[in-house]
């Protein structure tokens, strides 16, 4: 454990000393140099010679200084970082683009957003009761349908006076008002219960007291929306009365900001709560019925218990419709039924319109792609701006030239070789079994908007694909390319000559080939005749962007090993005059 | 096998023999390290650069190993590697594990 740390402790402080660790590694590697040449002097050779024997001996120092970083484990960062930054240079330099994309991503992500905090409210966050787990809901069964019903009052009364398995129960239906007085009239809807509610629900007025069985029936509390909007959240409204139907209520107090009963409804929220003024009928079934169940009962027990009670009533009242059972739900399965099937069709909406935007923001990609390198308005096309560092980290480039990293392919080529295709495979293969599945169930209709999702994502993800490749590239292979300029030049193509784009590609593509495993480039194009280029050549210097002193450094020992990599008997052409000979 | 008789050093191995260097021969520099390998094992063993300076990254990491710059003559210094506690420890651990998979691969290949 304290090794472990020590080892995160050195790790972070290389990440932080980057510089010091990068400076460090290079002087390291020159003074390993100086010492073999030196030791090579010794041994009788002459000066030069020497050098270059180090040198040679000592192979890729570029590559082995980035290895040598690596093993602190920051590369991830350092690329993330890369990243970065190039998406904000392109970002700047093309700002109606950036304003685009991120207007339809913005909107996506928007909506997505908008709607997971209405699921979160809906479904995910708890009741806002006491102890919400031990609230059901009671429902009578009919025998003839069995389907859950409304309760009547004087049944309720027997289910509270004998269920031992709960605690309290109350009854309540919901209903309407007209508000009248202060400011105009107003309808407002109610919820009409037995004093119990509040007690059963565990929530205490902000205000007042809310009501007994002594208070009568023209007593009313407010909901918090309904007091500060239509009462200014006057506190001495308590004790005043308010006009329902016509008749004044007293107000006894206002419920909690935030108390919302029945929970979770969207429409009809009751704002004014009054006694339940019940039928005595016991064929009027228009309650429904709440229960807080009592420390320790279960759930079963509850409703073995209130099935017991339903057959007792059933039998004591063998003349009316015939009463089976009671339905016991827990009020939160109740109140997230009605409304998650409604959610998840909604996030999946969202989700496809976040899908949607990020094919378009590819399109977008892809057409500016197209717009600023084939289709120039000079009639020429415009030139790849070689920029970024060379890059010593062979797998990162040469993995580019296949993965969209660098820029050896163009889109169409890309496409033609059927490269998108594989990043669609994926998805494809989780369309048709999805597709499999709706069929086994017998939903075989959905059968065409699923093939048609396919091409969605099959075209989203080619587009991405295309995107990347149009853009990654400029960074990684910028240099791949110069490199190719002077792979080129010595190879016998004078780069005045060259003739766009088409070329370098070729080129480039060939060199990334080459790196991976040395190849004539007289295959690519006609236009190089035939030689290798060596991997002496083109694995050059890692620099991070940005370090313009020690790119120029970096360029001016490129050309000293270009210089001497002509004495290399390896490389068969020769920088500069020699290219004629090759015309 | 390298053509002149030298031999690439075992996988796994090569951070056992830096660590074992600098505690034959105190503090050191890489180049001195790779020599030292070098002679020791009478020209067997060549250390690569390629893997000695990312093996030195890795137990500097560990903490193995402290480095230090020092002055070696005029204008040059060279950064010197020393052996920590911990190193001592972990040189030890990796001979003792090393001899018993290589006593056990001798017995396994000694002619019967």
């Amino acid at each position: 454990m304290g090794q472990w740390f020590g080892t995160l402790r050195r790790a972070l402080a290389a990440l932080i000393h980057r510089d010091r660790l990068d400076r460090e590694l290079e002087e390291e590697m020159r003074s390993h140099l100086e010492l073999q040449a030196e030791e090579n002097r010794d041994a009788g050779m002459a000066d030069a010679e020497a050098r270059l024997a180090a040198r040679r001996q000592f192979g890729n120092a570029a590559l082995l200084k980035e290895e040598s970083r690596g093993v602190w484990g920051w590369r991830w960062l350092e690329v993330l970082a890369q990243d970065l930054r190039f998406a904000l240079r392109l970002m700047r330099r093309n700002p109606s683009f950036a304003a685009a994309a991120v207007l339809t991503l913005g909107l996506a992500i928007g909506g997505n957003t908008l709607v997971f905090s209405l699921v979160e409210a809906v479904v995910l966050r708890p009741l806002p009761f006491a102890e919400p787990a031990r609230l059901f809901l009671l429902n009578t069964i009919e025998a003839a349908s069995h389907r859950a019903m409304n309760s009547s009052y004087p049944d309720f009364l027997d289910w509270q006076e004998q269920g031992r398995t709960f605690q309290a129960m109350a009854a309540y239906r919901n209903g309407a008002f007209n508000l009248t007085g202060g400011a105009g009239p107003e309808r407002v809807d109610s919820l009409d219960s037995t004093p119990g509610l509040f007690d059963v629900l565990g929530i205490q007025p902000v205000l007042g007291r809310p009501f007994t069985a002594a208070d009568g029936d023209r007593v009313v509390l407010l909901s918090y929306g309904l007091w500060t909007r239509r009462f200014h959240g006057d506190r001495t409204v308590l004790g005043r009365t308010a006009q329902l139907d016509g008749h004044p209520y007293t107000i006894l107090g206002v419920l909690p900001d935030g108390f919302h009963f029945p929970p979770r409804r969207f429409r009809g929220e009751p704002e004014v709560f009054v006694p339940l003024i019940p039928s005595l009928d016991r064929t009027t079934w228009s309650l429904q019925a709440i229960g807080r169940l009592r420390r320790g009962a279960t759930e079963p027990q509850a409703r073995v218990e209130m099935n017991g009670i339903a057959r007792r009533l059933a039998e004591a009242y063998p003349e009316r419709q015939r009463q089976e059972g009671v339905e016991v739900t827990p009020l939160e399965r109740e109140v997230v039924a009605d409304s998650s099937r409604t959610s998840a069709m909604l996030m999946g909406a969202v989700g496809f319109v976040l899908l949607i935007a990020c094919a378009n923001v590819a399109n977008l990609l892809a057409s500016q792609g197209a717009a600023a390198g084939d289709f120039h308005p000079h009639g020429h096309r415009r030139q790849p701006r070689a920029r970024g560092a060379p890059v010593a980290d062979r797998k990162r480039a040469a993995g580019g030239v296949r993965s969209g990293r660098g820029r050896a392919t163009d889109p169409v080529r890309a496409a033609a070789d059927g490269e998108p295709g594989a990043g669609a495979d994926f998805l494809l293969h989780a369309g048709s079994r999805l597709r499999g599945a709706h069929r086994s169930r017998g939903a075989g209709v959905h059968r065409g908007g699923i093939a048609g999702g396919r091409g969605v994502l099959r075209g989203a993800a080619g587009a991405a694909l295309h995107g990347a490749r149009r853009h990654r590239p400029l960074r990684q292979a910028g240099p791949l390319a110069r490199r190719a300029d002077c792979a080129r030049s010595r190879a016998g193509v004078h780069p005045a000559g060259r003739r766009g784009i088409d070329d370098e590609q070729h080129v480039a593509a060939a060199v990334g080939r080459s790196w991976l495993s040395p190849r004539p480039l007289a295959d690519h194009g006609n236009r190089a005749p035939q030689g290798e280029v060596s991997q002496s050549e083109i694995a050059v210097g890692f620099l991070r962007p940005g370090d313009r002193p020690r790119r120029q450094a970096a360029r001016s020992d490129f050309g000293g090993r270009h210089r001497r990599s002509s004495a290399d008997p390896r490389v068969l052409h020769q920088p500069g005059g020699s290219s004629g000979r090759h015309r | 096998m390298h053509d002149n008789g030298k031999s690439e050093i075992p996988p796994g191995t090569l951070e056992m023999l830096i660590l074992k260097t600098l505690k034959r021969t105190g503090p050191l520099h890489g180049y001195g390290i790779a020599k030292s390998i070098q002679q020791i094992s009478e020209e067997v063993l060549r250390v690569e650069e390629g893997s000695l300076y990312p093996a030195l990254q890795r137990i500097l990491k560990k903490g193995w190993v402290t480095a230090q710059w020092v002055e070696a003559g005029p204008r040059r210094r060279s950064r010197v590697y020393r052996l920590t506690p911990d190193g001592r420890k972990q040189l030890a651990a990796e001979i003792s594990g090393y001899r018993r998979v290589s006593l056990a691969i001798e017995r396994v290949i000694e002619p019967a």
